[in-house]
């Protein structure tokens, strides 16, 4: 009984084995040549604001009947008119605003370079308000609950357990069409099933991801100690759990020595990065980048993550330190893509729980609630644009889960998803594959992409 | 019923061939035994008296009664067998942790104080209790910012953990720690807004109950169509977030008391009926407290409420289980948990001490004793403080607890701090791949497996701080006959059941040396890093 899967065998073998297969799937796909020229790259990059970002007071209406709409909900949340940094929707007739902090995206989004997915969530279909509150459609299981609502995000699957997620099954497909000879997926935020593919294995890191064993001397003893501890990864015990620990370890040790060989190739970078742990993380992702050639890899995958954003008290002081650090992160991000001479090869795209009603609570934050505003940034977006519909800001209005401001989404995580993916490569015909509840609407992707 | 359970004695048939050695080392070491001295009702037996427990099944317990044996609690066991050890613990006075006065980044004393304990401390079923408790019952000093805070809440646990589930709730909910980490201090029932929600949902769906509806097996009842049942609406979470409205933090002595006061942990929070919402709220399973209630007996009868739902027994035992024993266990061992809570014995509902006994001594958790009877999906991975933890006591570390944290945090286990009200890593993480719960694979990535070696090199060979001093000699002198040091190795470290493979692969890397130091150190870096040592079974 339980013992470990088909899948999971196949998943951790599937980097030798698939590198046979590689090149003569390259070459029919007529592949071969722009990849070589280091043409073909692509990199998505996953930016995980844990805890439910209050997009509420991330992107602000700014014409004064909205603004003063807006205000007399958010009361002592509101954010003074003056404060916020306007901007220009090019297909919306009304303007927008930013929080303060986003001073360097407010530039990346009049430039056309940031793009606004507004309204957007977890959805099995188009819901109304009258259908959510007569239960007459289906709905994502667990709403408003953290956990459940993070692993929806990541994996799409709104009623099922999953233990792949939506990058991972993207990386799946990568695989599949390019080969890989090292992992596709890297996870700087340490293991999330965004990252977990069916057959891709991630790696999954936190901190430096080139870590290696200390204390080995090169003396006879050490290597014969060295060596003993390789062989005891490889003993079948009988326990699944410990065959699981030393999947882990041996690919550790294998991981961290090609990264570090790779990295060592790398000419470092002379974009300045906040000294964040987010900040850190974007910095590692470019510094990988800069090797892709060294790794042999078309496509990456990568997944960062911040915390904090469950602001349940106090929000206004909080959201202002970690709106700043996402702001001068994001702008770094985009400034190192530039400087690799690849803004239009990198597109970096945010997550999270869930948005936060619209409703202050008694302690000056907010709580949780349903569908959010995310960010799409780099030269293959099609910038200063909003994307989906903006939701009514109207308590028990017909966006309102509830009465306390929960948007439900009017586009659906999977729309949003679909078009990330698309951009990165996936064929058409792939995508609901991979995001199940894709064909419940009418529009698979939402054109927020060049290319 | 508390179950009294007979550990099976070792069978003639089990393969191993050392069974000689562990009976003669046995004795050696409850010879050498001092341990008893900080618990007072400790039966001392004569000396000569034969053991009551093998080596072995003593070694495999501690592994999951305390932070991890050592010859001396393994000599310890043996005298008083796996019953006299449980009713010493539980009668071990806790050990406190020591109130600091400065705020800021000085949660480092509250951290060498947990390294302490762990590696020198006499409570040792108590801290394991505890810190399972704190682990499932959340609080983190990425929020809470007054080390004073965490400092009672971990005292707070230490009391309770032997208690009544009850009890633990209720000082869990008027905790001005909790209070200010879910935000239920000062939360107001005014009129004009909404009250805040944080700890209303947490306490049910993280503390206390869960999702979905539970059979007492564990797992989730199911509707006509197959679906889990909710246990609660957003309704519910409303109900109960008006209910912890009014309290406030206690007032510094010599101060005004209102409500809105700052931040004080030293004390319960105080309420005040004023700010408590006036409105009827909706409970558990359809029970609603009416209108102008009374602030405190509303309160309790919350608390009663969630206490008294049925998923409680079988949602917090499993989690104890999994934390104490095993990732996996069946519904039936779940049952038996879940049948302790709801009832002791002696009509009483949520004793943790008969739920502790229930959970270790069980048939599933004795199985291992004889390997033979072991499951596949037995045990569970060591969460990175456990790993440290017994390979400290392994190698009978005095330490001042220095630098310990960090190795700790570079594992995703930074302690005190962790990063969500979910803890370091969720109960129901599932091994991608596999149909098995692996909770603590949550935090076992690229990064922290190659930690956590790196961690047993510094121990081994290197230095953790200057206060932190390791004693191998008892390897050391083994060592001149591999054998003899690999059976010393294998009963301190695993219970005995170093399989064959693994024995043979390492006795291979000493003949590499002649030094008996070179050989004791790498016999126990190549134990405490390999899967077979981390993964506790």
């Amino acid at each position: 009984m339980n013992r470990l899967t088909r899948r999971s065998f196949l998943r951790r073998t599937c980097c030798t084995a698939a590198a046979g297969v590689a090149a003569s799937s390259f070459q029919k796909l007529g592949l071969v040549s722009a990849y070589a020229q280091g043409t073909d790259y692509k990199a998505l990059v996953c930016v995980f604001l844990f805890g439910g970002n209050d997009a509420n007071n991330m992107i602000v209406p700014y014409g004064n009947s909205d603004y003063q709409n807006y205000a007399s909900i958010r009361g002592g949340l509101a954010l003074p008119q003056n404060s916020l940094l306007p901007i220009q929707p090019k297909s919306l007739s009304v303007p927008y605003s930013l929080h303060p902090q986003f001073t360097g995206l407010q530039s990346l989004f009049d430039q056309g370079r940031l793009a606004a997915v507004v309204n957007t969530g977890t959805l099995v279909q188009p819901t109304t308000r009258d259908q959510y509150l007569q239960g007459q459609v289906p709905v994502p299981g667990n709403l408003f609950s953290h956990a459940d609502q993070q692993q929806q995000m990541q994996t799409c699957a709104l009623n099922t357990f999953a233990d792949a997620g939506w990058g991972g099954k993207v990386a799946d497909k990568i695989e599949s069409i390019y080969g890989s000879s090292f992992p596709v997926l890297i996870s700087l935020a340490g293991i999330n099933v965004f990252a977990e593919g069916l057959v891709a294995r991630p790696i999954e890191a936190n901190g430096d991801p080139t870590q290696q064993l200390r204390g080995f001397s090169g003396s006879s003893d050490d290597n014969a100690r060295l060596a003993a501890l390789q062989s005891l990864l490889t003993f079948g015990t009988g326990l699944s759990l410990v065959q699981a620990a030393s999947s882990t370890t041996s690919n550790a040790l294998a991981d961290a020595k090609t990264l570090a060989d790779a990295l060592a190739q790398g000419s470092g970078l002379h974009t300045q990065f906040p000294q964040t742990d987010l900040g850190a993380q974007l910095r590692e992702v470019a510094l990988i980048i800069q090797v892709r050639a060294a790794l042999g890899l078309p496509r990456q995958i990568f997944f960062v993550a911040t915390g904090g954003y469950d602001t349940h008290s106090y929000q206004l002081n909080q959201h202002d330190y970690l709106y700043a650090d996402l702001n001068a992160s994001m702008s770094a991000f985009y400034n190192a893509t530039v400087e690799l001479g690849i803004p239009q090869q990198v597109m970096t795209f945010t997550l999270s729980d869930f948005s936060r009603t619209m409703l202050p609570d008694s302690t000056s934050g907010t709580d949780h609630a349903w569908g959010s505003h995310h960010l799409v940034l780099g030269d293959s977006v099609l910038g200063s644009d909003f994307y989906g519909k903006w939701p009514t800001l109207a308590l028990n209005g017909p966006d309102d889960a509830t009465s306390e401001g929960r948007w439900i989404p009017t586009t659906s995580l999977d729309q949003y998803g679909a078009t990330l993916a698309q951009w990165f490569g996936v064929p058409p015909g792939d995508l609901e594959s991979i995001f199940p509840n894709l064909v419940n609407f009418q529009n698979q992707t939402l054109g927020f992409t060049t290319g | 019923m508390i179950r009294r359970y007979t550990p099976p004695r070792a069978s003639r048939s089990q393969v191993f061939s050392r069974l000689t050695f562990w009976l003669l080392l046995s004795c050696g070491l409850a010879f050498a035994a001092n341990v008893d001295r900080a618990t007072p009702k400790a039966p001392r037996s004569r000396a000569g008296q034969t053991p009551q427990v093998s080596a072995m099944v003593a070694a495999r317990f501690l592994e999951q009664a305390s932070w991890g044996p050592n010859a001396a609690t393994i000599a310890q066991v043996q005298n008083v067998g796996l019953d006299g050890y449980l009713s010493q613990q539980f009668s071990a006075p806790a050990s406190r942790y020591t109130l600091p006065n400065q705020r800021g980044i000085y949660f480092l004393p509250l951290q060498k104080e947990f390294f302490v304990f762990g590696t020198q401390g006499q409570d040792q079923l108590r801290q394991r209790v505890s810190f399972a408790l704190s682990e499932i019952i959340v609080v983190s000093a990425q929020k809470v910012f007054d080390p004073k805070g965490i400092a009672l809440w971990m005292n707070m646990l230490q009391n309770d953990a032997f208690g009544n589930f009850s009890t633990l709730l209720k000082d869990v909910t008027l905790s001005p720690t909790m209070g200010y980490y879910l935000d239920m201090g000062n939360n107001d029932g005014c009129r004009t807004c909404a009250p805040n929600e944080n700890y209303a949902r947490e306490v049910l769906q993280l503390f206390s109950i869960g999702l979905e509806k539970l059979n007492i097996d564990g797992t989730p009842q199911l509707d006509g169509n197959g679906n889990p049942i909710p246990t609660y609406s957003q309704d519910t979470i409303e109900g109960f977030a008006h209910v912890f409205t009014g309290w406030s933090y206690p007032p510094v002595p010599g101060t005004f008391a209102y409500f809105g006061y700052r931040p004080n942990f030293a004390g319960p929070m105080v309420p005040y009926q004023g700010h408590y919402d006036r409105g009827a709220k909706l409970l558990l399973d359809g029970y609603t407290l009416p209108a102008n209630g009374n602030i405190k007996t509303d309160l309790d009868a919350a608390v009663q409420n969630i206490f008294n739902h049925p998923n409680v027994g079988p949602f917090i035992g499993k989690q104890l289980i999994q934390k104490l024993v095993t990732s996996n266990p069946s519904p039936d061992y779940v049952t038996r948990v879940a049948q302790v809570f709801n009832d002791n014995g002696h009509g009483v509902r949520g004793d943790l001490k008969a739920v502790i006994t229930a959970i270790l001594l069980d048939p599933e958790a004795r199985r291992g004793d004889d390997p033979s009877k072991l499951q596949s999906s037995d045990g569970h991975l060591r969460e990175p403080v456990l790993h440290m933890m017994a390979t400290l006591r392994a190698v009978n570390t005095i330490t001042d607890g220095q630098n310990l944290m960090y190795y700790a945090y570079y594992m995703q286990q930074y302690p005190f701090v962790s990063p969500t009200v979910f803890n370091f890593y969720p109960p129901n993480y599932q091994i991608p791949g596999t149909n098995l719960l692996g909770p603590e694979f949550k935090i076992q990535n690229d990064t922290t497996s190659m930690a956590r070696i790196n961690f047993v090199n510094d121990l081994i060979y290197g230095t953790i701080s200057n206060r932190t001093t390791i004693d191998i000699s008892a390897y050391v002198a083994a060592a001149k006959d591999i054998n003899k040091l690999l059976d010393l190795v294998s009963v301190n470290m695993m219970h005995g059941a170093m399989p064959d493979d693994m024995r043979g692969t390492i006795a291979t890397a000493l003949g590499a040396t002649q030094s008996l130091t070179r050989r004791a150190q790498a016999a126990i870096y190549l134990t405490a890093s390999s899967s077979q040592y981390q993964m506790e079974h």
